[in-house]
């Protein structure tokens, strides 16, 4: 086994995304919410470990990798030093080296150091002695140059003969405990500056060329600028949202053309036993349960996986740190951070990846505060109802609805700044998320060109983690629901009639009266639970309940809206309105219906209490809420 | 020398709060010495996990750093130390005192 180890921003995960390919994954380590990053690398296992400053650990993330040193018993440590920051990178190299030695005579791992990029130190004037620098240090240095394809590969076989010579030594079996002091630290970041000044030498002749540090700082000047550092912000998001949706619709309507056609095709195949009750009970439960279900998971991947490049690509140019710096001051008057940024920019893709991307905050109280606020963050399963709600209310206009649809996404921001700001100011009062000294860290690295490969990898991992985390509990809830819409009146041939006939309808009767105060009946209150399998299956409910017609070209919105239209109220007068649309919304934008989103709410916060206030608490206020607006509405006379 | 020229030269060593010496626009990209870390906060209580992650960073007394200015809401503060240019918030930047005197 061999653990990558190195400080944040050194290179040390683009190293290892080198080394495994596609072979990684993540893994979390037993007894926290950390992930480590597994993959092979020829015959060797290897672990990516989470950052670290220093082998004192003062996060859980930090604590993890010093606990995997330990207890991961690896045979060989690759510490990797950005060669540009080497003045502090060598000092946490000398203490695991030092950590190797502890209390043995023999080393209980062998330490490669690899400096990498040592392109940008030559653009910055500079060269590094390697071999010099082995022999102060008392660790084979190996330097990876990325200026090239050739460069790396050369580099990579060279770093594989030296860690294949540090697996061959014979290493002590036991590791004392990490005992690190602050007098110590000093000391070796003072050795550190010495070890660099004799290393690292200027090259002969000066770049003719703006070094990275002269670029980053010239473009600092106007990221961080008091004015133009906001305006550059809203826009660097504007532009993020709108590619999304430009991007995305045509590979969501090429992933909705593919189910459809599965769809066909196993009905198709189902034809011969169609006769049979049994024959026709099992092809609908495939075409309507498991394959709807699928459906639902992957029409999302082109939208989140879209988003999660756009945030790959910002992430590897060196803009995500200035945005989470810009925005900190902000978040931090809601009790939230800088570090809160990515999960919640994260969030109007899906919540589940969402919460994933929340365990880089590193202060216990913060990160509290993003898992709760997040499914507040209007994600893309609402996107399919707000359409059709707002196609209803502001007819066939798409600017009107591009500026509805703008609004309702203010208005999840609003709600959920205010959710923030209220938790936080009862939570420190009552004590709910603890007290803690947290310290907020963010390093700005220099900006230079995003890598496709790594951004691609990057956007993969997360998108995998939607499809896996939120996968398994659509697909029972999708079955869960295609059950209950269709017992006990299962033999009957019109789809509706087996809907009114259904026990989701029966249930959607007795709780009818909890839907009339927000301007519905037993039809809403069908789709409303029907949606928690997930939020856009309320289009689909809507769409057999009222007997919409697909039409060959697709186009089932316009047959809804012209069904919703037509349906009346058990009172009398129309059942859709203004009003009770307006009320649907509100309740979409806060309720939380998605019970993946519960389900990981539960593990990342490791409490089921958390996870049942949040759902409880969403859902009664979305619930009073679009109440107050429908009943407000009718008072003002908007019918 | 005059007493205010006196006054000038010797401003430049003054001992002050990091807040208090970048409260001037015009310290952006200036260089300053480390002298102390508050080891104690206001309360009392001990700041070692301030004070250790700062150590980590390169932030001890005799280091110096460049000041690269605040974000436009006022904080974070751009640091830039060893290389390597960290946004401290003011909750930690407040323990840091810092001189100007020049590098040696």
């Amino acid at each position: 086994m061999i653990a990558v180890v190195g400080s944040p921003n050194s290179g040390k995960t683009t190293l290892f995304n080198r080394l495994t390919g596609l072979s990684a994954k993540t893994v979390n380590y037993p007894g926290s919410t950390v992930d480590l990053l597994y993959g092979r690398w020829g015959e060797w296992d290897i672990i990516d470990t989470p950052g670290i400053y220093s082998l004192e650990a003062r996060s859980p993330d930090e604590e993890v990798t010093v606990r995997a040193l330990v207890e991961k018993q690896p045979r060989v440590v690759m510490v990797v030093v950005d060669a540009t920051q080497a003045s502090r990178q060598l000092a946490m190299a000398r203490q695991v080296i030092r950590f190797s030695w502890t209390g043995a005579t023999k080393p209980s791992f062998k330490v490669v150091l690899v400096v990498t990029m040592l392109d940008l130190l030559r653009r910055e004037g500079q060269a590094i002695d390697l071999e010099r620098l082995t022999l102060e240090i008392g660790a084979k240095a190996v330097g990876i140059d990325a200026t090239s394809h050739d460069s790396i590969v050369r580099d990579l076989e060279k770093l594989r003969a030296a860690v294949a010579e540090a697996d061959s030594v014979q290493t002590a079996v036991s590791v004392a405990d990490v005992v690190v002091d602050a007098v110590s630290v000093a000391d070796d970041l003072n050795r550190a500056r010495d070890i660099v000044a004799r290393v690292i030498k200027p090259l002969a002749e000066k770049p003719a060329k703006r070094t990275p540090r002269e670029f980053t700082r010239a473009i600092d000047r106007w990221i961080l600028h008091p004015v133009f550092g906001p305006v550059l912000f809203v826009a660097a998001m504007t532009l993020l949202f709108a590619s999304i949706y430009w991007l995305a619709a045509p590979l969501m309507e090429v992933v909705d053309g593919g189910v459809s056609w599965v769809s066909a095709l196993l009905a198709k195949a189902f034809a011969p036993i169609e006769s049979s009750v049994a024959g026709s009970l099992a092809s609908r439960f495939v075409t309507g349960g498991v394959v709807a279900g699928l459906g639902a998971i992957l029409v999302f991947v082109p939208q989140i996986f879209i988003l999660f490049c756009g945030v790959a690509i910002l992430e590897d140019t060196g803009y995500l740190a200035r945005a989470a710096a810009l925005v900190d001051r902000p978040l931090k008057a809601l009790g939230l951070g800088g570090r809160s940024f990515v999960p919640l920019l994260s969030g109007f893709a899906c919540a589940v990846p969402a919460m994933l991307a929340a365990r880089t905050i590193n202060s216990r109280r913060e990160r509290g505060l993003t898992l709760f606020v997040l499914p507040l963050m209007s994600c893309s399963a609402r996107l399919p109802v707000y359409a059709l709600l707002l196609g209803f209310v502001l007819g066939d206009n798409a600017l009107k609805a591009g500026f509805g649809l703008a609004l309702l996404y203010f208005g999840s921001v609003v709600v959920g700044s205010v959710t923030a700001a209220i938790v936080n100011a009862w939570g420190q009062k009552r004590g709910w998320l603890g007290q803690e000294k947290s310290f907020f860290l963010l390093e700005l690295p220099l900006y230079r060109r995003p890598r496709p490969l790594m951004v691609l990898k990057q956007a993969w991992l997360r998108t995998k983690s939607y499809v896996v985390r939120t996968g398994p509990t659509i697909l029972v809830l999708s079955a869960l629901i295609w059950a209950a819409t269709t017992f006990p009146n299962f033999s009957s041939e019109d789809p509706a009639a087996r809907l009114e006939g259904s026990f989701a309808a029966k249930a959607g009767q007795v709780l009818s009266p909890v839907f009339e105060p927000m301007g519905g009946d037993w039809r809403t209150g069908l789709g409303l639970i029907s949606a928690f399998a997930a939020r856009e299956v309320f289009v689909s409910t809507m769409a057999v309940i009222f007997h919409a017609t697909e039409t060959p070209d697709g186009d089932q919105q316009a047959s809804i809206l012209e069904k919703m239209k037509m349906a009346e109220a058990p009172g009398g007068g129309p059942l859709f309105t203004v009003a009770s649309s307006l009320g649907l919304m509100l309740f979409f934008m806060i309720a939380l219906q998605c019970l993946s989103t519960v389900a990981v709410a539960y593990r990342e916060s490791a409490s089921w209490r958390f996870a049942v206030v949040q759902l409880a608490s969403f859902n009664a206020l979305a619930y009073v809420l679009s109440v107050g607006l429908v009943q407000g509405l009718r008072l003002a006379g908007v019918p | 020398m005059t007493d205010l020229e006196l006054l000038r030269y010797y401003g430049r060593f003054m001992v002050r709060s990091l807040l208090e010496a970048i409260a001037q626009k015009s310290s952006i990209g200036a260089i300053f010495r480390v002298e102390s870390i508050a080891g104690r906060g206001r309360d009392g209580q001990s700041n070692s996990d301030v004070v250790g992650r700062l150590a980590d960073l390169g932030l001890f007394p005799g280091e110096y750093f460049e000041y690269r200015g605040s974000a436009p809401f006022g904080e974070p503060h751009m640091i830039e130390i060893r290389g390597s240019t960290f946004a401290l918030r003011t909750d930690e930047a407040q323990w840091i005192s810092v001189s100007t005197k020049d590098r040696a």
